[in-house]
């Protein structure tokens, strides 16, 4: 076992490298998963939002609109100046402001309703677009009542009455409604991660069996291409393997309770699924590398893309269509499918998608793996 | 002197395949990548295709709600409207054919005799809506039918006090008036996605580290036998290192610039309109990118390949906490850890273009410049005394 | 007497535990080619750093041409160029480029600079290699374009480290000739090898160090008279008794016999005319012999005996 002692004393001169870069992407998955955790919440319900509002209006409507506003968000103290304004804004100290005109109530009145009021938003507020929707929608049914013929005072409580109304939304299952749980978000970036350091670390330590001399070297021994080889593969799963406790490790600390229910487990299983596809795309990367810059570069550029391309970064849903139809042909796309479905799963028999992607994520393994064979017997041929 | 020296760092830097292709080309294919990925989702605040969703209903007669899905279908094409049962329905929004399922349950007689005194043939209350998810479709979904409630409600107000207001009511609806306007905080429309560019511009400009850890490598008499020659020269040391340094970051500048305008020009991505002083944050971000990658280069005698890989991870997590992996990193850490965003290099290249892009004044884009000014001038000072030393204890 | 260029004075360089120089004292003189021989870990490369001022040390002193050398001792470092034992060029520029490089950290006018780059080009006969990027070099060119960037700018004082390692025959005896022919141009040499062959081909003078002192220094001749070796004689002899070979032992000047593998090699110290007084014996005493050859005494010969060690076998 010469070899796979060999292939651990190379790595281990390296382990300075690959703490580094292992910690970086612990942090990295932990700080993910706690932001995306918040930033989850945002997308589905009504989550408040602070709002400061100049209201020059003298009628009653400015102030039935600001009422209303008050009962759901946040209402801030609006800023003296500009400047003033525009710090709390970068600071998110405010994200909306409403500027309400003085002869809004007449203007609305009258019908010159268009562009009335002027609202700005911090940018990537996603609750402060909900919130515009909500003024407007507050605004148009005050419209309908006014041009219905009803007093002001009247149609501002109904209007308000009218607003309180909100959908009953079901959920198909049980499961369906349920928070997500930290663990999710944790094991949603693993793709990004376990890409990135397989390459770079298996990556550099194979660099070493590469390199040119040192190969020709072993290439006269006595020993076949095989039984050099199957060493080295038995070194990289064990690599693998002890990286993936390491991550499984961490995602215990985060949320216990999640990694040690039926959910946990398959999206453990599915990140050990990934894991192995990721050495397989480590090893195809590796015969086109003859430095370490070229390493580093091959795993930004597969990493990055791989997890913007199968939604690991991005929502799913904010693809176009032909965009998703290339997603379906990487790796990651399966992944996030299966950790996607996984949340909706109640017991075994209800994971046959999950099982399915497992199985997809196996084949690009092989896909990957076979590929780099290839590559290895042609140099091989060429040299 | 210097104008010789600079101009053989410059030769010998562009020959550096790896080193181009690594400033020039990588932001490219992520910034070409992230362009398909999010695609018109830039130019729009909700999403460009289709919803599909599943309406059940035993109602007979016109359904009013029904007629609003079609409208949205036909005018708008936000929804794709399908017809079925309950049960083909549920199977449908299993296998995910459809984002969810509006259901409309049969009124009872005693509804029915309400709603006729009032002249209203169906009630919005018994409209359902069922998922299996919480997405932006699923959103938009309840969206849509709270918005059919709310005005459902109003008019049945209407009917009841007054009556003869409806056909006017009714007509508000139809003209769909935006009463509001966008506010004039920011000259130029930004999209949510923006803030994915800015940290990749971030990003481009900080991988000046492996230019900036190269000069440090070809500079310190121990790190490397070319070091050793050139310090052994009758040229002051600093004569030596500083056209080297401005070499590297006139590539790496000029890398940077061409990325932003790839970005800009190839990629219609719209990053402000004040393009002199986007050019001058990029060059000072260069500059930080550089010193860093001096500085990590010139702190001790670890091998090249630790220094590379600190040089890179530390990029990357520098990119990372500036949102280029993740979207709304600088709002997270800016609740949870703002300190972070003051000094972290790429979040205050990214934040300064954004300041630019949002604010009229410069007040807050100063801020981030004076800050990276600072970041460059630490790391420059620290690196230069480091290889002050012009004797070592070990070659 | 020559002046001295070099004084170096009870250098001292520690490595933590490891003695790298102890007490080392050398005085190189103008005009000289100086050996600097040893085996690996001698400490020669240490002592060119120090010389160089890249390396503290402990104790003693460096002077060049007649200064305490400093690193910012500019006006020194424009009389000195170094061509250390690892190639130094950039690999993205041309050979010319190189050379061009180096010369402008010496040489601030262009026109004095050009000339000096065509020199240095064709000294090291790299003309027609003047566009190749270094990576296309084989290793002997490469070594002579090492040498051309370190003495383009015409130095006074050149310190050769080990320029030869790796180098095929020919383009050895290219560099060798070309250090005398600089040394004939006036420069003073600091040559540094493990190859006695060289340094007893060019070198002048020779200082032989030896865990980080110097055990012996002089010219050739200073030093073959230092040991017991007058001459070496082999030949090639089917049978020897004992008391044959005890019998050369007892002829005059002979002061060691060894017999092995059908060689018989005898050690004589001084004498003039040793072999005919052995082939006599020989011819006498009826003992067949074959090939017969002689051998003046090597540097090795001199550092087997002062250290007891060979030059190439010392461990580091």
């Amino acid at each position: 076992m010469q070899v796979f002692k060999v292939f651990f004393k190379v790595m281990g001169k390296k382990k300075t490298t690959m703490c580094i870069y292992i910690l970086i992407y612990l942090v990295i998955s932990v700080t993910i998963s706690y932001s995306m955790k918040e930033h989850g919440q945002e997308e589905f319900s009504k989550v408040s939002v602070k709002i400061a509002v100049e209201n020059l209006d003298q009628g009653e409507l400015g102030a039935g609109l600001v009422s209303y506003l008050g009962q759901h968000h946040q209402l801030q103290e609006l800023p003296e100046t500009r400047l003033a304004l525009q710090d709390a804004m970068y600071y998110q100290e405010i994200d909306y402001v409403l500027a309400i005109p003085k002869d809004f109530t007449e203007k609305f009145q009258t019908g010159q309703q268009e562009g009335i009021l002027e609202g700005t938003m911090v940018p990537g507020s996603r609750a402060a677009s909900f919130m515009e929707q909500e003024i407007q929608q507050y605004l148009n049914i005050v419209s309908m009542y006014q041009a219905a013929g009803m007093e002001q005072e009247r149609a501002l409580e109904l209007a308000a009455e009218d607003m309180e109304k909100e959908v009953n939304v079901d959920f198909l299952e049980k499961s369906d409604g349920q928070e997500l749980a930290g663990g999710y978000y944790f094991f949603q970036y693993i793709p990004y991660v376990f890409l990135v350091l397989m390459i770079l670390v298996f990556g550099s330590v194979m660099k070493t069996f590469q390199d040119k001399d040192l190969s020709a070297r072993n290439k006269c021994s006595a020993r076949s291409f095989w039984e050099q080889n199957v060493q080295i593969i038995l070194g990289s799963v064990l690599f693998t393997f002890g990286v993936y406790l390491l991550f499984m490790g961490m995602a215990c600390l985060i949320d216990f309770s999640y990694l040690f229910s039926l959910k946990g487990l398959l999206s453990a299983i599915n990140a050990l699924v990934f894991s192995i596809c990721a050495i397989s795309v480590a090893w195809f990367c590796v015969q086109f590398v003859h430095s370490s810059a070229e390493l580093n570069v091959m795993s930004n550029i597969f990493s990055l893309s791989f997890s913007f391309l199968g939604g690991v970064f991005g929502s799913l849903e904010l693809m176009g269509d032909s965009v998703r139809q290339i997603a379906k042909f990487i790796p990651s796309y399966w992944y996030v499918i299966a950790n996607q479905e996984i949340q909706k799963v109640e017991n075994l028999a209800q994971a046959g998608r999950v099982y399915q992607s497992y199985g997809l994520v196996l084949v690009f393994a092989l896909a990957f793996f076979s590929a780099g064979l290839l590559v290895n017997r042609m140099k091989l041929r060429t040299i | 002197m210097f104008f010789k020296l600079y101009r053989y760092s410059i030769l010998q830097t562009m020959r550096q395949k790896l080193t181009i292709f690594w400033s020039l080309l990588f932001p490219i294919i992520m910034g070409t990548l992230f362009r398909v990925s999010f695609g018109d989702f830039m130019n729009e605040t909700v999403v460009f295709h289709q919803i599909p969703v599943a309406y059940v209903t035993e109602e007979e007669q016109f359904d009013a709600f029904q007629a609003v899905l079609e409208s949205l279908e036909e005018e708008e094409g936000l929804v794709e409207l399908i017809l079925v049962d309950r049960e083909e329905a549920e199977a449908l929004l299993k296998d995910e054919k459809v984002e969810g399922i509006y259901q409309r349950a049969v009124s009872s007689a005693a509804q029915n005799l309400e709603r006729e005194t009032i002249g209203i043939e169906q009630s919005a209350e018994d409209i359902t809506l069922t998922v299996t998810k919480k997405g932006i479709n699923q959103s938009i979904l309840s969206s849509v039918l709270e918005q059919y409630q709310r005005t459902f409600q109003t008019m049945e107000h209407i009917a009841r006090e007054q009556p003869a207001g409806i056909e006017a009511a009714a007509s508000v609806i139809r003209e769909q008036c935006q009463y509001l306007k966008a506010g004039t905080i920011s000259d130029t429309p930004k999209g949510d996605v923006t803030d994915y560019f800015y940290a990749l511009i971030a990003m481009n400009c900080l991988m000046g580290v492996i230019m900036g850890l190269q000069s440090a490598l070809e500079f310190k008499a121990n790190l490397s036998p070319l070091a050793a020659r050139r310090v052994m020269a009758s040229t002051h040391r600093f004569g030596i290192l500083l056209p080297d340094l401005a070499a590297k970051l006139t590539i790496q500048f000029l890398c940077t610039v061409f990325s932003v305008c790839y970005l800009m020009f190839a990629m219609q991505v719209s990053l402000g309109e004040k393009f002199p002083l986007v050019l001058l944050t990029t060059l000072l971000g260069s500059l930080v990118g550089i010193f860093w990658g001096f500085f990590v280069g010139a702190a001790g005698t670890y091998k090249e390949t630790v220094k590379e890989g600190i040089c890179i991870a530390g990029m990357l997590f520098s990119s990372f906490l500036a949102g280029m992996m993740v979207g709304g990193m600088y709002r997270f850490l800016e609740t949870h850890m703002p300190v972070v965003n003051r000094i972290n290099p790429a979040s205050l290249i990214s934040h300064a273009l954004y300041s630019l892009d949002i604010y009229q004044g410069y007040e807050k884009y100063a801020q981030c410049m004076v800050s990276l000014l600072l970041i460059a001038v630490l790391l420059g000072v620290c690196g230069f005394a480091l290889v002050r030393r012009e004797r070592y204890a070990s070659i | 007497m020559a002046k001295a260029v070099i004084e170096i004075e009870n250098l001292v360089k520690r490595y933590k535990e490891l003695v790298a120089l102890d007490h080392l004292n050398l005085t190189i003189r103008e005009g000289e080619v100086f050996g600097l021989l040893g085996p690996n870990g001698s400490g020669k490369t240490t002592a060119i750093n120090c010389i160089l001022a890249l390396l503290h040390f402990d104790k003693g002193s460096v002077k060049v041409f007649g200064e305490e050398m400093q690193p910012d001792s500019y006006d020194i470092k424009r009389k000195i160029g170094v061509v250390l034992q690892n190639v130094a060029v950039f690999e993205e520029l041309t050979v010319q480029e190189n050379i061009d490089y180096f010369c402008s950290l010496y040489v601030k006018e262009k026109s004095v600079r050009r000339q000096y780059v065509e020199e240095a080009i064709s000294f090291s006969g790299l003309e027609d290699f003047r566009k190749f990027f270094p990576k296309k070099l084989s290793g002997g060119l490469l070594r002579r374009l090492n040498i051309a960037c370190g003495i383009a700018h015409k130095p006074k004082l050149i310190i050769l480290d080990e320029p030869t390692v790796a180098v095929d025959p020919q383009s050895r005896n290219r560099i060798l000739e070309g250090i005398q022919k600089l040394n004939r141009q006036g420069a003073t040499i600091i040559y540094t090898s493990h190859y006695m062959e060289e340094v007893e081909q060019i070198c002048s003078r020779i200082a032989i160090l030896d865990q980080g002192r110097c055990v012996a220094s002089g010219t050739k001749e200073e030093l073959k008279a230092m040991i017991k070796i007058g001459e070496k004689i082999h030949l090639e002899a089917e049978e020897m008794t004992s008391e044959q070979m005890e019998g050369i032992r007892r002829l005059r000047h002979v002061y060691q016999v060894d017999y092995q593998n059908g060689m018989l090699k005898i050690c004589c110290n001084g004498g003039k005319h040793n072999l005919v007084h052995i082939l006599d014996y020989m011819t006498k005493e009826e003992i067949s012999f074959g090939r017969v050859y002689a051998e003046l005494p090597t540097l090795n010969d001199v550092f087997l005996e002062i250290t007891g060690k060979q030059l190439r076998d010392s461990a580091e």
